[in-house]
C-alpha cells in the first residue's frame, strides 16, 4: 500500500488534462496530481523536486518541445530519475510507438479511445494498480 | 503459233524427230555439253539433284516429240516460254543462247547428212522447220520476260523513290570525292523532308563541305560519315546545332564512296518529354501532398471534436438538473453533430489512404467475402442479401474489395424505402476481369441523380433524415478506377443496379497493376 501517491501528468491539451483530473476525482483516487505540458516542463519539475516518491507518469507522446519519447530517453538515462515508473496514455496506435515506447521499459502503453467515455477505465486500473503494485 | 503450223510438212517433221530419237543420248550430251560452258547454266545444273536433271530431259524430249510427231505445240511452246524467263532471270543473253542451240545444231547435222539421201533430205526440212520456230518464240519469249523485269524493277525504284520523298526524315545522300579529304563529300541528293528541315539544302546540291559548310568540318559529321565509308558499322548520334536544335542522325553507306545520312529534328520532342517529366513530377508531389493534407487534417480535426463531446459530456453532469429541457436537448444535438462531423472525418480519411493502404493481395471466394460484409453490416430484419448464381475465386487485396462490396450493400438496405428488401449480387468473369453487380429492390435513383451520386459529399436526403457523409460511393469509385475497373449505375423506375468490375488475379504490388 503506498502513501499519497505523486502522478506526473505530462498532456498538451488542456482538455485531456481535465479529463484525467475528473476521473480521479470520480474515482475518488487522493493522489496529487502534476501537471505539465511537455517534456521539458516535466524533466524540469522531476529534476526540481516536485514530483516526490512514490511516483507515477502518465505520459502523452505527441507534445511540443520534447516529444513523449524523448523524454523517456532523458529520464532513462538519468540516474536520478531512471527508476521512474511511466505509463504511456496516447491517441497514437502507431506500431512504431508502441515499440519504441517498450523499449524505454514503460510500464504499460494505453491508447485513450480504448479507455471508454471520459477515460472511466483509467480511473478503475490506477485505482487497483496504485493500491496493488508497490512503487518505488 | 497456229497459223504457220498449218503449212508445216508434218511428214519432215516426223522424220527429223525419227533422227532426235535415234541419236537421243549423243546429241543429250553434246547440249549437255556445251552448256556446262555456260557459268550460270553449269552452276544450276551442278546444283540440281541427278534425278531431276534426268526428269527435266525425259520432259523436254516428251514435249519435242508431242510438237513433232503429233503435231501439238501447245506444251512445247510453254516450255520454251519457261525457259525463255528462266535464261533472262539467269542474265545470259539471247546471243550465248543462240551460240548454245547453233552448237547443238553442229552436232545434229552430221547425223542427218548420213541418212540415205532422201531421208536426209527430209529430216533437214523438218530440222530447218524446227529450228525456226524455236528461236521465234525463244527471242519473244526472252523479250517478253527481259521487259517484264525491267518493268519490275523500275516500279520497284519508283516505290522506294516516292518512300524516300515521302519519308518524314531528311535524307541526304553524300559522294566522298576526293577521300581521304574530310572537306570533299559532296552532297549529291536530298528529299523533301532535307529541305524543310534544314533550309538551304537544294541550294547546296552539288557542292562539297568545304564548298558550302565549312562550319559542318568543325562537327563530328564527316568523321562519321568516313567512317561507315571506310567499312565501319551504321553511325548513330545526336547532334546540337548552332541554333540549339537538336538532330537525331544515322548514317551507313550506300555503295562505294557513297553514303546517306538520315536525319530528324527531335528538339520539340525532348522539349516535350522534359515537360512530361517536370508535369509528371509535379503531380506527383501534388497528389502526396493532398494525400498527406487529407490524412493530417482529418487526424488533427477529430482531437477538437473529442474535446468537444467531452466539454458537452462534462456540462451534462456537472450541471444536468439544473438546466432547461431546450439546453439538455441543444446538448444532445452538439454530440450528435460531433458524431457525424467524426463519421464525416473517418470516411475522408478512407478516401485519401485508397490505393496507398492496400494489402498484399490474397486468394478468397466471393461468397465468404459476401458473408462477412453481411456479418458487419448486420441489416435490419425483413432484408436478404443473396449471392446470385456460382462464387468465384479471386486472388486480390481483400479489404479494399470488402469495403467496395460494404458500401454498395450498405447503401442499398440503408436508401431502402420499405420494411423488407431483397439486395441481389451476382458475378461473372469477363476477360481478365470479374463484373459484379449490386441490384437492390428499392425506390431506384431518378435519371437526373445518377451522375450526382458518385460526386463527393453527394447525397440525395437532407443529413437529418439520413445519415451519410456522401463519400461512401466516391470511395468505390475511386477504388474501382485506382485499379483500372469502371462503376456503372443502372436504375429505371424501382431498384437500383450498381455493376463495377475488379481484376480476377493481380501482381504482388498493387501499385504496379494499376
Amino acid at each position: 500500500m503506498n502513501e499519497t501517491v505523486h502522478v506526473l501528468l505530462v498532456e498538451d491539451n488542456e482538455i485531456d488534462r481535465e479529463a484525467v483530473h475528473r476521473v480521479f476525482r470520480r474515482q475518488q483516487l487522493d493522489h496529487a496530481i502534476v501537471d505539465a505540458k511537455d517534456g521539458v516542463e516535466a524533466l524540469r519539475l522531476m529534476r526540481g523536486g516536485h514530483v516526490p516518491r512514490p511516483s507515477l507518469i502518465l505520459l502523452d507522446l505527441n507534445l511540443p518541445r520534447l516529444s513523449g519519447i524523448e523524454m523517456l530517453r532523458h529520464v532513462r538515462s538519468d540516474p536520478a530519475l531512471q527508476s521512474h515508473v511511466v505509463l504511456v496514455l496516447t491517441t497514437s496506435r502507431s506500431p512504431k510507438d508502441v515499440a519504441d515506447a517498450y523499449a524505454q521499459n514503460v510500464a504499460g502503453y494505453m491508447v485513450k479511445a480504448d479507455l471508454g467515455p471520459g477515460l472511466h477505465l483509467l480511473g478503475e486500473f490506477l485505482d487497483k494498480y496504485t493500491r496493488a503494485v508497490e512503487l518505488p | 503459233m497456229p497459223g504457220r503450223e498449218r503449212g508445216i510438212d508434218t511428214e519432215s517433221l516426223r522424220k527429223y524427230a525419227e533422227v532426235l530419237e535415234r541419236h537421243r543420248e549423243e546429241l543429250n550430251a553434246e547440249l549437255t555439253a556445251t552448256a556446262m560452258e555456260i557459268p550460270q547454266l553449269a552452276a544450276v545444273v551442278a546444283a540440281m539433284d541427278p534425278a531431276d536433271r534426268a526428269a527435266a530431259t525425259e520432259r523436254s524430249w516428251h514435249r519435242t516429240r508431242r510438237a513433232l510427231v503429233d503435231g501439238d505445240w501447245t506444251e512445247y511452246l510453254a516450255g520454251v516460254d519457261q525457259e525463255g524467263e528462266t535464261y533472262a532471270r539467269l542474265g545470259i543473253s539471247l546471243d550465248t543462247w543462240f551460240g548454245l542451240l547453233a552448237d547443238y545444231r553442229r552436232a545434229l547435222l552430221p547425223r542427218i547428212m548420213a541418212l540415205p539421201r532422201m531421208e536426209a533430205l527430209a529430216a533437214l526440212d523438218g530440222e530447218n522447220i524446227f529450228h525456226e520456230i524455236a528461236m521465234a518464240r525463244l527471242s519473244q519469249a526472252y523479250l517478253a520476260a527481259k521487259e517484264r523485269e525491267v518493268r519490275k524493277a523500275e516500279t520497284e525504284r519508283e516505290m522506294f523513290a516516292e518512300l524516300v520523298r515521302r519519308s518524314s526524315l531528311g535524307v541526304a545522300i553524300y559522294e566522298w570525292t576526293a577521300s581521304p579529304d574530310l572537306g570533299s563529300f559532296r552532297l549529291i541528293r536530298a528529299n523533301p523532308a532535307a529541305t524543310r528541315l534544314s533550309p538551304g539544302v537544294e541550294a547546296r546540291l552539288g557542292t562539297t563541305f568545304a564548298d558550302t559548310q565549312p562550319e559542318l568540318l568543325q562537327t563530328e559529321i564527316p568523321a562519321r560519315i568516313a567512317a561507315v565509308l571506310r567499312g565501319g558499322e551504321p553511325q548513330d548520334w545526336t547532334q546540337v546545332d548552332a541554333e540549339r536544335r537538336t538532330w537525331k542522325c544515322h548514317t551507313f553507306a550506300l555503295a562505294d564512296r557513297v553514303a546517306a545520312v538520315l536525319f530528324e529534328d527531335i528538339t520539340a520532342d525532348l522539349e516535350m518529354e522534359q515537360l512530361l517529366k517536370v508535369r509528371l513530377t509535379q503531380l506527383e508531389r501534388s497528389n502526396r501532398e493532398l494525400d498527406a493534407f487529407a490524412y493530417v487534417a482529418s487526424h488533427d480535426l477529430k482531437a477538437p471534436l473529442q474535446d468537444i463531446r467531452n466539454l458537452a459530456a462534462w456540462i451534462r453532469e456537472d450541471a444536468g438538473t439544473q438546466l432547461p429541457p431546450d439546453t439538455l436537448r441543444h446538448l444532445d444535438l452538439l454530440a450528435d453533430r460531433v458524431q457525424r462531423m467524426e463519421r464525416l472525418l473517418d470516411d475522408l480519411l478512407d478516401y485519401s489512404r485508397v490505393g496507398r493502404m492496400f494489402e498484399a493481395p490474397g486468394e478468397f471466394q466471393l461468397d465468404a467475402a459476401l458473408a462477412g460484409v453481411v456479418a458487419y453490416l448486420r441489416p435490419p430484419p425483413g432484408f436478404t442479401v443473396l449471392l446470385d448464381g456460382p462464387s468465384q475465386t479471386i486472388f486480390t487485396p481483400r479489404t479494399p474489395f470488402e469495403k467496395v462490396l460494404r458500401n454498395l450493400i450498405g447503401n442499398a438496405v440503408k436508401h431502402h424505402d420499405r420494411s423488407s428488401g431483397t439486395i441481389r449480387v451476382s458475378a461473372h468473369p469477363n476477360g481478365e476481369h470479374l463484373s459484379i453487380t449490386v441490384s437492390d429492390d428499392g425506390p431506384g435513383i431518378p435519371a437526373e441523380y445518377q451522375e450526382r451520386v458518385f460526386q463527393m459529399f453527394q447525397t440525395l436526403r437532407p443529413k437529418d433524415e439520413m445519415e451519410g457523409s456522401g463519400v461512401g460511393l466516391t470511395i468505390v469509385k475511386k477504388t474501382v478506377e485506382w485499379l483500372g475497373g469502371r462503376v456503372d449505375l443502372a436504375s429505371v423506375g424501382r431498384g437500383t443496379h450498381v455493376t463495377f468490375t475488379w481484376p480476377l488475379t493481380m501482381a504482388t504490388d498493387p501499385e504496379r497493376a494499376a
